[in-house]
C-alpha cells in the first residue's frame, strides 16, 4: 500500500494557514493589544498565503507580502494578552506530570524520523515525507498533550498565539531572507559576486575558496548580526558558483557549514542585540560587552574548526 | 555598470547595520535588486512583485514551526518551563564551569528536539546565574573596595559565561532538528540554486560542530574554573 498522498505538502500549508487564521481572530478579539487590527490582519494576511499561495496569482502573493512588511513597519504587530497560567498553578503542573510533559514533544522529531525510515520508495518524495510529517506529527502531539492535560483546546489558540505573538513579525524572516535569495539569483546578483571573488583569489584551490567562504559569511554576519542574511549572499555568491560546483563538492556539507561559520560572527557582534547585549542588562553585568569579549576565543576556535572540517571532508570526498 | 546589481546587498547591509526594522530592510533589498536587473535586462522574470510573491510562498517549508506552536504553548500553560528549571536544579556541580557544562548538554537536548525558547530570560537568569555565582563561591552583592572591585570582575566573568554557554549550546545545537528553520533554509537555498539534498542529511553535518562546540566550551570552562580558583586562593580567607 502505498501513502505517498499522505505526504502533501499542501496539506500541511493549509493546517498552517488555518492556524494562523484562528490566531488573527483570537487577536481581533483580544483588547489587550494595543494595536489588535493590524496585529490580526498581519496573521491572516500570512494565513492566506500559506492557505491559498499555491492558487493565488503569484503578483497578488507579492502584494500580499508587501502588506505584511507595511504592518511590521508601521508597528501594527504588537503582543497582547493570553489569560496565562499563574507560576504556582504551573510550578504545581510540572510536580504532577514531570517529564511527562516531554513526551508530546518528543513524538513530533521522534514520529517524524519514523515515518522518513518507512514511508521511502517509489513516489515517496523524502523531504516532502519529512516536512508533511512535521505536520502530522505536529497534529498527533497536539491531540496527545490535550488527552494527556485534558485541557480545553480553546487554550491551544491562547497559547500558540503568545508563542507566535511574542517572536512577532520576525517569524517570516527566515522565508522572507530564502526568498530574497532567490530574487538576487533572478537579479544576477551571485554572478556579479563571483566574478570579483575570482578576480582576487585563486579560485583553483579549494584551501583558498573554503576560506573565502567562511570568513566572508562571518564578516557579513558580523556586520548584519543576522546569520540568515548573509547567507544567501555568501550561498549564491562563493559558495555554490565557485565551491559546490566547480570541485563537486556535496552541497549539504557546504551549506549546512556555512550556516554555522555564519554563527561565529554572531558570537562576536554587537549587532545580534539577543543573544550578546540583551543577556549583560538581564543579568545586570558591569560590561555591557561582557559576554562578547567571553565568547571571542571560542568563536574564533569554532571558526578554525569549520574552515578545517569543511576543506578536509572536500578534500577527502568524505561525504 | 554590472556592479550595480549589488545594490541589494549594500541595502541589506546598510539597513542592518543602522537597525532599520529587518522585514523592511530585506523587502527593500529585493525591490532595489529587481529594479536594477529590470535596467540592466531591459526586464525582471514576471515582474519584481510576482517573483517576490513566488518566492515567498515556495518558501513555506521554512515557516512550517507554526504548527508546533499551540502544543508547545499548552505545554507551557501545564508546567514545561518549570519542569526544565526542576531538571536544570537537579544538576549537582561542584564548580561553576561544571555547572556550565551540564547546563550545555541540556540546552543542546531542549534545541535539539525542537523546543525554541529564549534561553536567556528563562534559564539562564532564573536559574543557571543564581546556581553558577554560589558553586564559583561568589555572591552577587558586592561592596567597595580593592577586593570587591576584583570580586565584581569575577562577578561580571561567570555571569558572561553563563550567557555564552546557552548562545553556544543554541547556536551550534539547534540545526540537530531537521525539521529547524535553518535546516529548511539550507534545503531551500539549494534547492533554488539547482541542488537538492535531503534535510534530514543537512541535520546529520550539524553532529561534528555540535560536538566541536561541546568540547571547546568543556575547555573554556574548565579554565574559568582554574582561573576563579587562583583569584580565591589569591584573596585568601576572612
Amino acid at each position: 500500500m502505498n501513502f505517498a498522498s499522505l505526504f502533501n505538502l499542501e496539506i500541511a500549508y493549509v493546517a498552517s494557514g488555518l492556524v494562523l487564521l484562528v490566531f488573527a481572530a483570537f487577536t481581533l478579539a483580544d483588547r489587550g493589544n494595543p494595536t489588535r487590527v493590524g496585529t490580526a490582519l498581519f496573521w491572516c494576511v500570512l494565513g492566506i498565503l500559506f492557505a491559498l499561495g499555491s492558487h493565488l496569482p503569484a503578483w497578488l502573493n507579492g502584494a500580499l507580502v508587501v502588506v505584511l512588511v507595511a504592518l511590521d513597519g508601521l508597528g501594527k504587530v504588537r503582543q497582547g494578552t493570553y489569560r496565562e497560567a499563574e507560576p504556582a498553578r504551573r510550578a504545581a503542573s510540572a510536580e504532577r506530570f514531570g517529564a511527562l510533559l516531554f513526551l508530546p514533544v518528543l513524538l513530533i522529531p521522534t514520529l517524524t524520523y519514523a515515518g522518513t525510515q518507512i514511508f521511502t520508495g517509489p513516489g515517496y518524495v523524502p523531504n516532502d515525507v519529512l516536512y508533511a510529517g512535521l505536520g502530522l506529527s505536529s497534529a498527533l502531539a497536539t491531540i496527545v498533550a490535550l488527552v494527556m492535560t485534558r485541557a480545553h483546546p480553546v487554550w491551544l489558540a491562547h497559547d500558540g498565539r503568545r508563542l507566535c505573538d511574542a517572536v512577532g513579525a520576525v517569524l517570516i524572516l527566515p522565508q522572507l531572507l530564502a526568498a530574497l535569495g532567490e530574487v538576487f539569483k533572478a537579479g544576477g546578483v551571485g554572478k556579479v559576486i563571483a566574478a570579483s571573488v575570482a578576480a582576487v583569489i585563486p579560485t583553483d584551490s579549494l584551501f583558498a575558496v573554503t576560506l573565502v567562504c567562511c570568513v566572508s559569511v562571518a564578516l557579513f554576519t558580523f556586520i548584519m548580526g543576522n546569520s540568515f542574511a548573509a547567507f544567501p549572499v555568501i550561498m549564491a555568491g562563493i559558495a555554490v558558483p565557485l565551491l559546490i560546483e566547480p570541485f563537486g563538492i556535496n552541497p549539504a556539507l557546504v551549506g549546512l557549514l556555512i550556516l554555522t561559520a555564519a554563527s561565529c560572527g554572531t558570537l562576536c557582534t554587537p549587532m545580534a542585540a539577543n543573544f550578546n547585549l540583551v543577556p549583560p542588562a538581564l543579568l545586570e553585568m558591569r560590561d555591557r560587552y561582557g559576554v562578547i569579549k567571553f565568547q571571542v576565543p571560542f568563536a574564533a576556535a569554532m571558526f578554525t574548526a569549520h574552515v578545517l572540517l569543511l576543506w578536509s571532508f572536500a578534500a577527502l570526498g568524505v561525504v | 555598470m554590472e556592479w550595480l546589481r549589488l545594490i541589494g546587498v549594500a541595502v541589506v547591509i546598510a539597513g542592518f547595520a543602522l537597525r532599520l526594522r529587518v522585514t523592511v530592510v530585506v523587502l527593500a533589498a529585493g525591490i532595489a535588486t529587481g529594479l536594477v536587473a529590470k535596467q540592466l535586462d531591459g526586464g525582471f522574470g514576471p515582474g519584481i512583485l510576482a517573483t517576490l510573491g513566488q518566492a515567498f510562498v515556495n518558501g513555506r517549508i521554512i515557516t512550517l514551526v507554526v504548527l508546533a506552536l499551540p502544543v508547545l504553548g499548552l505545554l507551557e500553560r501545564y508546567g514545561l518551563q518549570e519542569q526544565c528549571r526542576r531538571m536544570i536544579q537537579q544538576i549537582g556541580a561542584a564548580t561553576a564551569g561544571r555547572l556550565l557544562i551540564a547546563y550545555h548538554l541540556f540546552r543542546t537536548a531542549v534545541v535539539a528536539v525542537g523546543i525554541r525558547v529564549s534561553g536567556h530570560v528563562i534559564f539562564t537568569r532564573p536559574i543557571v546565574m543564581p546556581m553558577a555565582l554560589p558553586a564559583a563561591r561568589l555572591a552577587d552583592e558586592t561592596d567597595g573596595g580593592p577586593a570587591g572591585e576584583e570580586r565584581v570582575a569575577d562577578v561580571d566573568r561567570v555571569k558572561a559565561a553563563a550567557s555564552a554557554s546557552d548562545n553556544y549550546a543554541n547556536f551550534f545545537g539547534q540545526n540537530l532538528f531537521f525539521g529547524s528553520p535553518g535546516v529548511a533554509l539550507v534545503v531551500k537555498n539549494l534547492a533554488d540554486n539547482g541542488h537538492v539534498v535531503s534535510a534530514l542529511l543537512v541535520a546529520k553535518l550539524a553532529i561534528p560542530m555540535a560536538i566541536a562546540s561541546f568540547l571547546l566550551a568543556v575547555l573554556q570552562y574548565s579554565l574559568l574554573d582554574k582561573w576563579l580558583r587562583r583569584r580565591r586562593a589569591g584573596e585568601g580567607s576572612p
